[in-house]
């Protein structure tokens, strides 16, 4: 709630192009923006560029009179969400190799055999649907509460709880095909 | 049996996604400082009316100008006012035109957009351009319909909506009169028309839960507008094969309706009477059918049993409400429209984006399954 408060003071600030409500929503936001661009994206340059366009969005978007209403962070992660699937679209192929981090630990093989595993779930993630991809991203990996998660994709809570039991069981298909022996 | 999913395993499994290698520090406080100095810039960039920006020239100038020196005296001067005054005045002109751009309903520069798109139409001078605008506007409309929705100025959905709708059946009209004239023009706009309500559609249903009960009614209308079928799309059995026209009994209600053939036209090879068909077709102006696409239904042969052809809900031409006829994707909703989240804000005057980066074209699987939700 807090959180909420302090986001709706936030905009206010923002709509009034105060630097240090921008400065802070930047902050606030943009390193978990950014950790969540990378797992879609794979890419950290990319990632970068979605942030960029992401806040830039919003200051113009600030400047028409509009953004978020109320859910500042719902806003922004959709956003984001939305440059990803355009980006995804317009490049017509999955980046390959993923930024995520390496435990570091074992054997070569192991680590091998982990970014497979890395590429596998994420290949898989990227075949939902852009609203199956968002409740699985945003619940499992974001930890955004079913109500976030609504906000985030307007839909209502139930819609939310139908789309997300859907979403794990496709992805659980597809991800049993791509591990089934050729 | 319904086979139940346990997702603690696969919950697990996307946990391994959870660990992202740390954001490099220096890119990370260059694309602050870049946001912060876009912030500024925007800040600053803030149209001063032209109006006040000639009162602060005027003051400037005549403060100087009468207090000794007297610029009626100086051509020069006087010429580089004059010029001066133009630029500002034209100059202030655009940047107007430019910011109400982006103005809602209630907003004193929207008259200035509506104005503008009226300006817009009335220069053109052919029908595909006006569908093209009425369009255009149509979806500046629903950017609108978002960020009334976003303002929760719901009472002044209702006149949005009037104009969206009114918009969409321009577009169809100005369609309907290409076929005649230009069948080749007419099936391009077509498909464009016809992708463009789709996308309206899914933008609809995605505001309409935003909305309070007592305001949906608003949005009903436009959505009901948007369902128009501008492809239509219907099996049937080929009668009559004649180079302008072919000849089509519809399975469905017996109906015998003529088609006509263009250059356009794209006929799969082989087919023959009594050959079950899917066409695809558009309502020229005069009530005619004009064929965009006429082919065979897969695994028919000329004596195949249309009644059970047209049982295949993926061949039928009866679709629910709302649906339209490019749903056959997979349970992933794999298809070429595969797209986004609802829009949300104000729509960019270009491009059909929206300030979430929208191009509004989420696909009909994701409908389907809110309304299986939220049912």
């Amino acid at each position: 709630m807090t959180d909420k408060l302090d986001d709706l003071a936030l905009l206010e600030g923002a709509r009034r192009y105060e630097e240090d409500a921008l400065a802070e929503i930047y902050r606030r936001y943009s390193p978990a923006l950014y950790r969540y661009a990378v797992r879609l994206l794979g890419e950290p340059a990319l990632a970068e560029d979605c942030i960029a366009e992401t806040f830039s969005r919003f200051l113009h978007s600030l400047r028409r009179g509009g953004g978020p209403g109320r859910f500042l962070k719902a806003y922004l992660y959709r956003t984001a969400h939305n440059w990803i699937v355009d980006h995804i679209r317009r490049s017509a192929s999955v980046p390959v190799l993923p930024d995520l981090a390496d435990s570091g630990e074992g054997q070569p093989s192991e680590i091998v055999r982990a970014r497979m595993e890395r590429e596998r779930i994420r290949t898989a993630l990227l075949e939902l649907t852009p609203d199956q991809r968002q409740v699985i991203v945003l619940k499992y990996l974001e930890g955004f509460t079913n109500e976030e998660v609504a906000a985030a994709l307007r839909k209502s809570v139930g819609a939310v709880k139908s789309m997300q039991h859907r979403a794990l069981a496709t992805l659980k298909r597809l991800m049993d095909e791509k591990e089934a022996p050729e | 049996m319904k086979e139940t999913l346990d997702p603690a395993p696969l919950i697990a499994r996307l946990d391994r996604l959870r660990d992202v290698s740390p954001r490099d520090p220096q890119a990370a406080a260059s694309g602050r400082a870049a946001y912060l100095r876009e912030a500024k810039a925007l800040r600053e960039a803030v149209s001063i009316a032209p109006t006040v920006r000639l009162k602060r020239i005027f003051g400037r100038r005549g403060a100087r100008g009468f207090s000794g020196i007297g610029w009626s005296g100086a051509p020069v001067h006087a010429l580089v006012l004059a010029v001066a005054v133009l630029v500002l005045l034209f100059g202030g002109a655009v940047a107007t035109a430019h910011a109400a751009q982006d103005s809602l309903p209630g907003n004193p520069l929207y008259s200035v957009k509506t104005g503008l798109e009226r300006a817009q139409l009335a220069l053109s001078r052919d029908h595909a351009r006006n569908a093209e605008l009425h369009l255009l506007f149509a979806e500046k409309r629903l950017g609108e319909l978002a960020g009334l929705v976003e303002d929760r100025r719901f009472d002044q959905l209702t006149d949005v909506t009037a104009a969206f709708e009114a918009h969409l059946q321009s577009a169809v009209l100005d369609l309907g009169s290409i076929a005649e004239a230009d069948p080749g023009e007419a099936k391009r706009l077509a498909s464009a028309v016809t992708d463009s309500m789709t996308r309206f559609v899914d933008i609809l249903n995605g505001l309409t839960p935003a909305v309070p009960p007592d305001a949906q009614g608003a949005l009903e209308g436009a959505l009901e507008s948007s369902r128009r079928q501008v492809e239509l799309e219907l099996i049937g059995i080929v009668k009559v094969i004649d180079p302008g026209v072919w000849s089509i009994v519809r399975t469905d209600n017996g109906q015998l309706l003529q088609v006509r053939i263009t250059s356009d036209t794209e006929i799969q090879a082989g087919l023959a009477l009594d050959d079950l068909v899917k066409v695809k077709s558009i309502a020229a102006a005069d009530g005619s059918l004009l064929g965009l696409e006429i082919e065979r239904v897969d695994g028919s042969t000329p004596d195949s049993d249309a009644a059970e052809a047209t049982q295949n809900p993926d061949d039928g031409e009866e679709m629910n409400e709302g649906e339209h006829s490019r749903t056959n994707e997979d349970d992933n909703g794999e298809g070429e429209d595969e797209d986004k989240i609802e829009t949300e804000g104000e729509s960019d005057s270009a491009g059909g984006e929206d300030d979430e980066g929208h191009h509004q074209d989420e696909h009909e699987y994701e409908r389907e399954q809110d309304h299986e939700g939220e049912s």
